[in-house]
């Protein structure tokens, strides 16, 4: 994969078949659940501890938040929050996305990449599912 | 008299409603049980969440997130009179909720 600022390249084998984006606005996010409830019913355990190790874990906390729901509108479907996790890796930049086998199987994915960005205090988290499809 | 079923639905549409006023910055006369969520009142997800933890908190019930994401997957909840028949099922059956037709 080749980032620059305004264009990119992924080296998938397999063709794009669903995009998901998601922008939420980072105070409000933080102003919208308490810590325990985030960090229970949105993050599993693992992810929790990744986000609190991050300097700035509120744009963080809020840009994983967004890549479920851009997961989400990708998929078309309902699935456990704590289930679809974002990476870590730089903001702004491409992260890998870890989704269960049981949502990847059912849809045709192979892979799944998501660009992370903030600005002005609203965090963008952009999906790329790639693979052959699957039930709808 | 009222049920105390009655009650809590009444309650939790007391609930839903001013919930969905304030976050979404419109009267409560302009909502309905058929007003979309996000088409007509541009509502999304974190919304949901915040409204559920409201009820959860209300009421001391501790269902998960897991289990109402499957719930969802089969009965979508799009409008005020969905989410609010889905609160009213969450405080009445709680995890069992995934055996509850809607």
């Amino acid at each position: 994969m080749a980032t620059t600022s305004s264009t990119w390249n992924f080296d998938s084998e397999s063709p794009l078949i669903g995009v998901g984006i998601d922008v939420e606005a980072a105070d409000r996010f933080t102003a919208a659940l308490p810590l325990d409830v985030k960090f229970g019913m949105v993050f599993g355990t693992a992810e929790a501890r990744r986000i609190a190790g991050v300097v700035e874990s509120s744009n963080e906390a809020c840009a994983a938040f967004g890549a479920k729901e851009a997961v989400f509108k990708a998929i078309g479907v309902a699935f456990d929050p704590t289930d679809v996790v974002l990476q870590g890796g730089a903001m702004p930049g491409f992260r890998g996305v870890k989704m269960p086998l049981e949502i990847t199987a059912e849809r045709g994915v192979t892979s799944a990449l998501a660009w992370v960005g903030h600005d002005l205090g609203e965090v963008t988290v952009v999906v790329w599912l790639f693979g052959h499809g699957g039930a709808r | 008299m009222q049920s105390a079923d009655g009650q809590i639905e009444n309650e939790i549409r007391e609930m839903v409603y001013d919930f969905f006023s304030e976050e979404c910055d419109v009267d409560r006369t302009e909502i309905s049980d058929s007003t979309n969520i996000i088409e007509e009142l541009e509502g999304d997800s974190l919304m949901f969440l915040s409204l559920l933890e409201k009820v959860r908190k209300r009421y001391g019930i501790g269902v998960e997130l897991k289990t109402l994401a499957r719930h969802l997957m089969k009965q979508p909840a799009d409008t005020i009179g969905q989410v609010l028949a889905l609160s009213v099922a969450i405080v009445k059956h709680g995890d069992d909720i995934l055996n509850v037709e809607l």
